[in-house]
């Protein structure tokens, strides 16, 4: 096992530094440069050609290119052109916000999306189970951002129980923990059940089709035979089998999250790293986007090892290595 | 099992990132009064909504408007300008200047300084300060936004600044000389940038200057601190109390809370969250005050327009060899003349912004009024009007209902950035009206920086595009002749006397004497409809009732912020 962790890490090197390489003349060929901000009415015209200069632009590609090679090879990431910091400085104010984000929203994802599966297997044909379907596709269907802005009219605005951005409330740091962390919760309720919902609507109907799957077998017909309790029978012997393909989908699931933050993270006013790579995109600020790519390929390929390993893990049948 | 819950609550308090935050206040207060600590907070602090974050707090670099809203509270400048709406025309108060004189021959201007204004660290703040900021400001290795307002300093030999000679200091004094005799307004303005302290800045490398901590930490001097910066997050101010010039912040504290997205910020208005939001639509505006009691709008001077700009000559031929030729759609007055009867702005206006909008007819604002020059009437939506001098010009109907010319067709693509509703809701209407007369127009969408890459090079037939003008009347950038200098004239006007009038109106050394020649100018380019100026657009603010004392301009809501209170009685407990 740990040979086949190994061996995928080394893989996933030459891959993720081909992306970055990509990134970086995709970027660069794209229309506009990261200049194009300071030419304004008013503006000298010299000052493009100065930041040009400073920013190393003027150099040909190719020696852009060694030069971005070099820097990063020793793990430097430069500064980032329209924060004035360290690219890293960025990433590490945004990264914390993102974490918390996907990891509320995949343990959310799964207990709503387990849950709610499960109660449509086990009711299947019910007008329950057929409600579920009809409710699950109508979520899943529905654009996160949209969603998010009308609970915050519902919740924020109209009721006027939830807030409706930012992190916390303001003079939140003159709160004693206890109250800092129902202030936190209540700031992420609207946010991570937006995050949640979209994937566990669809995890649902995943949960549903492997749990009718298993409740069909022999032994859960013996399981049923022998006199065991209902709940027995589900929560033992059904669901156990039958989350055996869900586990693979968490590894999915991290990437898909992050990308889906990025909405969250807009709507909310949350600090977090989708916000940092769509600015910088809109920037033009190079070091940023080549960065945010970085960590974007990084969680795709602990992703999908995750996934494998996971898949290893729970059945005993798959052997890695 | 004990053991279990401490994991647990480990895990949860590190995932909702409570680590170190409130634990110090936790320490050294009961619970209880902790939550009246944040809710007199609330009670003590201004909060600002704001659409991005800043990009740092040094005033040399820093080129985001929203940042100089905030920084512009952490430092001051030698004096404070204001704008006088009777005559509309920008003053100056003293600040860290008490005084200034212009030389007799309005070749420079001497200022005299504060001697007990002191930086946040304790150092005084000394005209050295103010003579070093400007060598920053003028460093081409860093490359300040702001440079421009060195261009009428005295030069040296080769043509560069030459520090030395354009500012000379004494114990209490500064003297700017300029290599021309300027207006009193126009040296004012150009010697208003916001100094930073010396003795922080000179330990920096002039290369180093972009990317020093300095930029997120500054040392001060102003009405308030930067209290803390959670980037993407929010910004927190507090009022600086031994600050003297002339007094500290009169609310304890302002937080600047970024919240990217417009519904959000209006929501957070609405429920007391923050107290203003600025730029509400005019949809949103008229049920506003109406369904909410607890808040108020404010209504400042436009200094902000669109246009359609149609390429007076053949962009095609011009960037490829330089020759100039009209235009084979745009390149007639008479047929520029028809499109603005064509266009109902009244329309565009009623539709989208109502009473927050007036049709514009010159690129000088009605604010200014001293320079708009109101004898000049908008062009009135007449379509047959409109047809009749098309016909004059040749154009007539041909297949398809298009109008046609010597075979070719009227048609064209008029080109506006996406993401602006105001622009796509008028270019709608602007593709309707001109489809009535026979015109082909089909409106292109484009991603901001594409759009603007493209007017700047010269690369479209006709733009839908906005300007928000200067304080100060400057015009040579968008109407010059010369069209490799004028970078902003992109529809490739030329005019021999518009030069003329910019050139005298420029060298008048008391500003409104110029007032003629901008009258003229305006009346020039309102015959000649180089572009169809569409509508100036009065920003609206939102703000909560219990804000009071606040002064909007045209210099924005923020204009006097350190000079807001707060009315406990109608604080939301």
């Amino acid at each position: 096992m740990l040979t086949y962790i190994l061996r995928r890490l080394a893989v996933a090197v030459p891959l993720i530094f081909g992306a970055l390489t990509l990134v970086f003349f995709l970027i660069r060929l794209a229309p506009g440069d990261p200049t194009s901000f300071f030419i304004a009415p008013g503006v000298s015209p010299n000052v493009a050609a100065q930041l040009r200069e400073q920013y190393g632009l003027n150099d040909p590609l190719p020696v852009q290119y060694f030069k971005w090679l070099g820097n990063i090879v020793k793990g430097d990431f430069g500064n980032s052109f329209s924060r004035q910091q360290p690219v890293l400085d960025v990433l590490g104010d945004a990264i914390p916000t993102t974490l918390m984000l996907a990891i509320l929203g995949l343990t959310g994802q799964f207990v709503i999306g387990i849950l709610l599966g499960v109660m449509s297997a086990v009711r299947q044909g019910t007008a329950v189970d057929r409600g579920f379907t009809i409710a699950a596709l109508f979520i899943y269907s529905m654009p996160e951002f949209w969603l998010g802005l009308m609970l915050i009219i519902i919740f924020a605005l109209k009721l006027g129980v939830l807030p409706a951005s930012n992190l916390n409330d303001i003079g939140a740091d003159s709160l004693g923990t206890g109250e800092f962390i129902v202030d936190r919760i209540r700031h992420l309720v609207l946010p991570v059940f937006v995050l949640s919902l979209g994937n566990a609507a669809g995890l649902a109907r995943f949960v549903r089709g492997s749990v009718l799957e298993v409740i069909r077998q022999d032994y859960i017909r013996t399981a049923q035979a022998k006199g065991l309790e209902r709940r027995t029978v589900i929560f033992k012997h059904t669901l156990r089998n039958a989350l055996l393909p869900v586990v693979t989908i968490v590894g999915g699931s991290l990437p898909a999250l992050i990308a889906g933050s990025l909405l969250v993270e807009v709507v909310f006013a949350l600090p977090g790293m989708g916000r940092v790579g769509v600015e910088a995109v809109f920037a033009r600020d190079y070091p940023v986007i080549i960065a945010v790519t970085f960590l974007s390929a990084v969680f795709v390929v602990l992703g999908q090892l995750v996934s494998d390993v996971l898949y290893a893990v729970v059945d005993p049948r798959i052997k890695l290595g | 099992m004990k053991s279990h819950l401490l994991i647990v609550s480990v895990v949860l308090s590190s995932l909702l990132g409570v680590t170190g935050c409130g634990k110090n206040a936790a320490d050294n207060r009961a619970a209880g009064d902790s939550a009246s600590a944040a809710r007199s907070a609330r009670e003590q602090t201004v909060a600002i909504a704001i659409l991005g974050d800043a990009d740092n707090m040094n005033p040399i670099i820093s080129q985001i408007s929203s940042a100089a809203d905030i920084w512009g509270l952490l430092f001051l400048r030698l004096t404070k300008s204001s704008f006088d709406t009777a005559s509309g025309a920008l003053t100056y108060k003293p600040s860290l200047a008490t005084r200034w004189q212009m030389s007799p021959d309005n070749k420079s201007i001497t200022y005299t300084m504060r001697t007990d204004a002191k930086w946040s660290d304790g150092k005084p703040i000394t005209p050295a300060d103010v003579k070093f900021s400007y060598e920053l400001y003028g460093d081409t290795a860093i490359g300040s936004v702001r440079q421009q307002h060195l261009s009428e300093f005295v030069k040296d030999a080769k043509g560069n600044t030459d520090f030395d000679q354009a500012m000379v200091i004494t114990d209490t004094t500064i003297t700017f000389n300029f290599d021309r005799p300027l207006s009193e307004s126009l040296a004012l303005f150009q010697t208003n940038l916001t100094p930073v302290p010396k003795h922080i800045w000179e330990t920096v490398p002039r290369k180093e200057i972009r990317n020093s901590p300095y930029n997120s930490t500054p040392v001060t001097a102003g009405f308030y601190t930067l209290k803390k910066w959670t980037r993407q997050s929010e910004v927190i101010l507090e009022s600086n109390p031994t600050w003297n010039v002339p007094a500290p912040g009169k609310t304890p504290l302002i937080t600047y809370r970024i919240i990217p997205e417009y519904t959000t910020r209006l929501t957070q208005l609405k429920t007391n969250a923050i107290d203003l939001t600025e730029s509400i639509t005019p949809a949103d505006a008229r049920p506003l005050e109406k369904e909410n009691p607890n808040l108020k709008l404010r209504i400042a001077a436009g200094r902000a327009y669109d246009q359609v700009a149609w390429s007076n000559i053949d962009h095609e031929l011009y960037n490829k060899t330089g020759k100039v030729k009209p235009h084979p759609l745009f390149g007639s007055k008479k047929v520029r003349q028809a499109l603005t009867f064509a266009i109902d702005r009244q329309s565009i206006i009623e539709g989208f912004l109502g009473k927050y909008g007036r049709v514009a007819v010159a690129p000088i604002s009605p604010a200014f009024k001293w320079a708009y020059n109101d004898a000049l009437t908008p062009y009135p939506f007449d379509p047959e009007k409109a047809k009749a001098l098309l016909k004059e010009e040749g154009w007539k109907i041909g297949s398809g209902g298009i109008l046609e010319k010597n075979g070719k067709k009227f048609s064209f693509s008029l080109v506006t950035n996406s993401g602006n509703p105001r622009r796509n809701y008028a270019a709608t209407i602007v593709q309707q009206n001109l489809k009535n007369i026979g015109i082909e127009c089909n409106v292109e969408l484009s991603e901001a920086v594409v759009f603007f890459g493209k007017m700047r090079k010269r690369e479209y037939d006709a733009c839908l595009t906005g300007y928000q003008v200067g304080l100060q009347i400057d015009l040579k950038d968008a109407w010059g002749s010369d069209l490799k200098k004028s970078q902003f004239n992109s529809v490739g006007f030329q005019n021999k006397r518009i030069d003329e009038l910019m050139a005298q109106g420029g060298a008048k050394l008391n500003a409104f004497d110029a007032a003629a020649e901008w009258k003229e100018l305006q009346a020039i380019i309102h015959e000649e409809q180089p572009v169809t100026y569409l509508y100036w657009i009065n920003p609206i603010h939102g703000f909560n009732r219990r804000i009071t004392g606040e002064e909007v301009n045209i210099f924005g809501a923020q204009y006097n912020v350190e000079e807001w209170s707060i009315d406990q009685t109608l604080t939301e407990k």
